[in-house]
């Protein structure tokens, strides 16, 4: 099934620029749209058993050695995310097809769409961890091509990138994460270590598992200090903003937590972090959004104090705050897209998304005003729609919470007031007021139908909440790890939460007359705003940058002498690394001493080092001939009469060749500096020592007979020769002897390419 | 038959490079030889590669002298692997210089010098005697020096003599290494080699001489702090030579290592243990931080050989079945990756103005084909799953967590994203970034041939299936690093007796 969805979401990812070339380029959403359409059919069969709690479950093996498959789960909790999912694609492909209907390049813009809802889609139904991650990295992939799609401007490309590296950071630690957990557990299928939770929690990698986890869900749903993607993240087109980071992919990191607290949570280690960072987030959040002029950055940054109240939700984990948390994901998708949505149209229709400039619109884009209506509303938290029934499950789960109440209370409490106010921006105050100056162009109906949808069913599901309650009850036993009974019901009595919510109603009636945008000042505290995070991140990353540089510098090929010496050195640090584990070394007998051998030593050290200091080539060349021929004596000497007459042939040959070619050469210059000739004699002396040691470690060890011994007794007998050296060159190894003639043949080869050069020129 | 099968990874490239060099003046008969004869020897090669993996280890002895006293070929699943992918790189680097490579220097020889080349990377691969393998490691260095100076510029000569002076290096302590062992041990046969210092009490002293052969291949690898000739000469030669070396010559280096600390140098487990790790994590990190800096593709891609023969080096150091299948893996994947990122680059060049990122841009608008085949090699060497690079990595960050190195791990993942950063470097300013304003004196953008489109499609495809065919992938590397694991095998096979 989880195939079956990857490869048809792939094929019509696939098939999008060709359905650009040859539809109409209004068709191509709809187009786009039969995907998720079939998804939600393709759930139906499922859904009974499903909610009676009995998860759907399909293994079917990808690369068993890797632990990887393509197992699918489906239980309650994974139905939440798959029907929220593709309800907003469905309505987000509908709008987009109309809304990206101008631009050039919609066939590319649907492909990476329709390829994110697949990734997404097979993150939330995943039954394995590693195929979970597989989705997951796509999921910041298809994020990337989207938030770059306006490639053109330079901020679109940073945003783009700032987003990848955070959310593809986290997605390391979360690999690793992964990785631990599946070692602790003994599966990577999550059917198994739900199971497992006990064992996994009692293991000795336990921390660094929840860390590294935590690391990668926080990243993906832009908690502090990792949030600042996300406003930047507003470059993408609008559709794209409504789709990806509001309802789907920023809550990848929520569905994570939720899917293994009952593997993870109920710890410290869990608990802490979850309710700080997401408290944190929630809060700064709210307060930033009403200070936001542009509609979409309102809406991102009231996404991320969403998140944050997520997070603090999942964190704090008793039921009333995993009941809360599936609510207020449920109620916050929809309000959330229809309210992006309404912006896009907002934009299209105007050409402004500032809310300083937007007003009166109540009049030309009347439709559209109930939509940002009912959106905002359901955002406020105003009976009767979703979003007051998930404010209300909010304050009641703060309000039982086993500690830090006193803390968390007034910061959820002042968080719900500046989402107030920033609903308020967003979905009410363009409409309202006398209209400006701004010309209004009239918009395809499908612009304001299809943010409706949403809008609609929030309001729907607020008045009939038992709609909602099986699925909740069920996802919510999911994310518990044991089933318990759940209430959902618009009217509650009157009770703590309810006098709490019509407080925050009232301060957030007061804070929108206040009119919080008179305090925006473009240029304002340009101090602090290099103690953003993303300022921080950008420093950061242009300090690795410069280090890089710095680095490299150092790593390019400067000279070839400087490469060389730094070669060398390592050769000796190794060698005396390898040497000082041998222990002591032993000391070679000195069996007999014999002068002229030391002559001969001598001989070749002379020669050696008159090539150091020769001026000309000739000089150099005659010097090593010398050194040669020093070499062949001391065979010689050792009664390889053979091997002597071959060097001796060797080299004549070579002195006299090079002394034909190198006659006409110049006198070599010293162009090196006195320090520098030390610093490499040093090396070099080194590198001497270092090998004479090892030739007398050569001396006293010996194994076994030679080889050679076979050659010598071998020779004539068996391959008729009575030169060893030369049975051994074209018989013995022969191979050898004829890669040696083929070098030869490549070296005339290029001699004689380089003489065509010369004739040529 | 067999000893023919093993013969002629060697031979065929032989024959084809001399009837280059006799049909040199006709361009079409040139042409075709150059293809074919890389065509023939994938064929040979995936033959071996099949007839491995049905009768196991095998081994031809030329001259029919035994071993240890003659030379032998040898091949099991590493080399066969090695073998076969060296095959298809060679094939579609041929192909894809009929554009123009091929034919601007047909009179210099260019398909010999190409096939010689792929003769002394068979060779190498086969070698089952460490002097042979010094042979082929000369056969490989001389032709590509020869490839390196095509043109003959300056800029080609300064890279040359970086690349042979160093590269000479390397072959002299090679030499001296071998010098020394057969000084000690009396024999050049690799699996004489293993079986002689498994039996004796001096190995300890012996294997000191190790260090000369890790320093050897090192460099021919690139790893850190030995690589200078690479980052110094790859950007130099012609795009198709550049794509072949960067597949094929370091991992000959990689290889060589993989077969000397798995066979030979095994008594040592704590020098190898002491070194190898702390190299591997220099390697990786030193590459990226060099690729993220550069601004020429070719250059960024050449740190970024360095970098990945880190993760290479990390499975060897790790030394677990794992972690080396881990590193096979690695090698499969990264050759076919990384030829195809160095041809892609070509292509962008003659689409765009050259390899210099402040000149290009706008090409995900002017060739958005050009741009989906960059993402998928691209995205594959960072790692993004489902893409052969995420197993490759997946696999080594795996053995490294279940080993405990935590440090190399860290330092894996935290390249990862580095790597990633470069990566998006080149799809940022070449295909998203505007095209820039250009000069007179710009190279003028030229149109993209068919014969490039076909092999880089070509090796885009197979990166995606080993990544959906990772289970059989897989399994062949494990097979491998448990061949490497236990050298008894390998050491029958070669001299004689029961395993």
């Amino acid at each position: 099934m989880l195939l079956l969805l990857s490869v048809v979401g792939f094929g019509l990812a696939a098939s999008m620029p060709l359905g650009a070339r040859f539809l109409p380029r209004r068709g191509l959403g709809y187009l786009a749209a039969i995907f998720p359409a079939a998804v939600l059919a393709a759930t139906i069969p499922v859904t009974g058993s499903v909610l009676q709690g009995v998860p759907y479950v399909e293994h079917f093996a990808w690369a068993p050695s890797l632990d990887l498959s393509l197992s699918l789960y489906l239980d309650g909790l994974s139905l939440l995310f798959v029907w929220l999912i593709s309800g907003i694609a469905l309505v987000v492909f509908t709008y987009a097809g109309i809304y990206m209907a101008g631009s050039q390049y919609a066939g590319r813009f649907f492909t990476y769409l329709v390829l994110f809802t697949v990734s997404m889609l097979g993150l939330v139904t995943a039954g394995n961890l590693v195929s979970l991650f597989v989705f997951w990295e796509l999921t910041s992939i298809t994020s990337y091509l989207l938030i770059g799609f306006k490639a053109h401007s330079a901020e679109s490309r940073a945003a783009a990138l700032r987003a990848l590296l955070v959310t593809g950071g986290g997605g390391l630690a979360l690999l690793a994460g992964i990785l631990l957990l599946g070692s602790a557990g003994g599966s990577m299928e999550l059917s198994v270590l739900l199971e497992r939770g006990d064992i996994i929690q009692a293991h000795g990698s336990y921390v660094a598992i929840t860390i590294l986890v935590l690391l990668g869900a926080l990243t993906k749903s832009a908690q502090a200090p990792f949030h600042f993607w996300l406003p930047g993240a507003m470059a993408a087109p609008t559709p794209v903003s409504a789709f990806l980071h509001s309802a789907t992919m920023v809550k990848a990191g929520v569905y994570l937590v939720a899917r293994l607290n009952p593997v993870l949570g109920g710890t410290d280690w869990w608990t802490l972090p979850l309710v700080t960072i997401g408290a944190f987030t929630m809060i700064m959040g709210a307060l930033r959004a009403p200070f936001k002029y542009d509609l979409k950055q309102i809406l991102a940054y009231s996404t991320l104090s969403v998140l944050g109240m997520l997070m603090m939700l999942l964190g704090l984990g008793h039921d009333k705050a995993v009941k809360a948390a599936l609510v207020v994901l449920a109620a916050h998708g929809l309000y959330k897209a229809s309210l992006f949505l309404t912006a896009g149209t907002l934009d299209t229709a105007t050409g402004s998304r500032d809310v300083r400039e937007l007003a009166g619109l109540r009049g030309p884009l009347r439709p559209l005003f109930i939509t940002g209506l009912l959106g905002a509303v359901s955002m406020i938290g105003i009976p009767p729609l979703a979003g007051f029934l998930a404010k209300e499950t909010l304050l009641e789960a703060v309000l039982s919470a086993q500690f830090a109440q006193a803390v968390l209370l007034p910061v959820t409490a002042v968080a719900g007031v500046g989402l107030i106010v920033a609903a308020w921006s967003a979905g009410v105050k363009p409409f309202l007021g006398t209209p400006g100056s701004m010309d209004c162009r009239p918009i395809s109906p499908v612009l304001w139908a299809a943010p409706l949808v949403p809008a609609v069913f929030g309001l729907v599901l607020g008045v009939f909440p038992s709609l909602l309650g099986p699925l909740v009850q069920t996802a919510a036993g999911n994310v518990a790890g044991t089933p318990f009974e759940i209430k959902l019901a618009l009217w509650h009595g009157f009770t703590p939460a309810l006098f709490l919510s019509a407080a925050m109603l009232a301060a957030g009636v007061l804070s929108v007359a206040a009119n919080p945008l008179r305090f925006v000042r473009e240029d304002a505290l340009p101090y602090l705003r290099s103690l953003h995070a993303s300022s921080l991140f950008d420093s950061g990353f242009n300090l690795a940058m410069k280090l890089a540089k710095r680095t490299a510098g150092l790593l390019d090929g400067r000279s070839l002498s400087y490469g060389l010496s730094i070669i060398l050195l390592a050769f000796l640090m190794l060698g005396g690394i390898a040497l000082s584990r041998t222990g002591l070394l032993p000391v070679p007998q000195l069996t007999r001493f014999d002068w002229s051998e030391a002559g001969i030593g001598l001989l070749i050290v002379a020669g050696a080092l008159v090539v150091l200091f020769a001026r000309s080539m000739l000089v150099a060349a005659a010097a090593l001939g010398a050194v040669g021929f020093g070499i062949a004596m001391l065979f010689f000497f050792y009664g390889a009469i053979d091997l002597a007459i071959t060097q001796i042939l060797v080299e004549t040959l070579m002195v006299l060749l090079f002394v034909l070619v190198v006659y006409a050469f110049p006198q070599f210059k010293r162009l090196s500096s006195g320090a520098h000739i030390a610093r490499d004699a040093l090396i070099a002396g080194a590198l001497g020592l270092f090998i004479t040691m090892m030739i007398w470690i050569a001396g006293v060890v010996q194994i076994q007979e030679p080889i050679s011994e076979f050659h010598a007794r071998a020779s004539v007998p068996e391959a008729y020769g009575r030169n060893i050296v030369n049975v051994t060159l074209v018989d013995f190894r022969a191979l050898d002897t004829f890669g040696e003639i083929i070098v030869l043949m490549i070296a005339a080869l290029g001699v004689t390419a380089l003489m065509k050069k010369r004739k040529a020129a | 038959m067999i000893d023919l099968l093993l013969f002629l990874p060697i031979t065929v490239p032989l024959a084809t490079a001399l009837l280059s060099v006799i049909v040199r003046d006709r361009a079409r008969t040139s042409a075709f030889v150059g293809v074919v004869g890389a065509g023939v020897l994938l064929v040979v090669n995936l033959v071996l590669l099949v007839r491995v993996q049905d009768l196991g280890i095998l081994v031809a002895r030329p001259g029919n002298w035994d071993a240890p006293f003659g030379i032998t070929l040898v091949a099991d699943y590493l080399s066969a692997a090695m073998l076969a992918i060296t095959g298809l790189i060679g094939l579609a680097v041929s192909v894809y210089a009929l554009t123009d490579t091929a034919e601007r220097y047909r009179h210099k020889n260019f398909f010999a010098l190409f096939h010689f080349l792929l003769m002394g990377v068979c060779g190498a691969f086969l070698a089952g005697d460490l002097f042979n393998l010094y042979v082929w490691f000369e056969v490989m260095l001389i032709s590509s020096f020869v490839l390196l100076t095509l043109d003959r510029s300056r800029e080609q000569l300064v890279g040359a003599v970086q690349y042979v002076t160093i590269n000479l290096v390397s072959s002299v302590i090679f030499l001296a290494g071998l010098g020394l062992l057969y000084g000690n041990t009396g024999t050049l046969n690799m699996a004489d080699l293993a079986q002689k210092l498994t039996l004796s009490e001096d190995a300890m002293l012996i294997l000191s001489s190790s260090v000369f052969f890790l320093i050897a291949f090192g460099i021919k690898a690139g790893l850190f702090p030995l690589f200078f000739w690479l980052p110094g000469s790859y950007h130099t030669p012609p795009i198709a030579v550049a794509a072949l070396f960067s597949g094929l010559l370091t991992k000959v280096g990689v290889y060589a290592l993989i077969r000397s600390f798995t066979l030979i140098f095994t008594q040592d487990q704590g020098l190898t243990g002491l070194l190898l790790p702390a190299i591997a994590g220099a390697t990786m990190v030193a590459g990226v931080l060099g690729a993220v800096a550069q601004s020429d593709i070719r250059k960024i891609l050449s740190f970024h050989i360095i970098s990945q023969i880190g993760y290479m080096i990390m499975g060897l150091a790790l030394m677990t079945p794992l972690a080396l299948a881990g590193s096979i893996f690695y090698l499969i994947h990264h050759i076919v990756v990384k030829t195809n990122l160095f041809l892609i680059a070509g292509m962008i060049a003659r689409a765009g103005r050259g390899f210099h990122l402040s000149k290009l841009g706008g090409l995900l608008n002017a060739k958005p084909y050009l741009a989906l085949l960059f993402l998928i090699p691209a995205f594959s060497l960072a790692g993004i799953p489902p893409l052969s690079g995420f197993f490759s990595k997946f696999i080594i960050i795996r053995a490294g967590l279940e080993t405990g190195d935590i440090a190399l791990v860290v330092t894996a993942l935290v390249v990862g994203v580095l790597t990633l950063i470069s990566m998006t470097k080149i799809w940022q300013e070449a295909f998203w970034k505007a095209q820039p304003e250009h000069d007179e004196d710009d190279q003028p953008k030229k149109s993209v041939g068919v014969a490039q489109w076909v092999p880089v499609a070509a090796l885009a495809v197979i990166t995606v299936i080993i990544g959906i065919a990772a289970e059989p992938v897989m399994n062949f590397a494990e097979t491998a690093a448990t061949q490497l694991l236990d050298p008894a095998a390998y050491i029958a096979a070669v001299l004689g007796g029961q395993p």
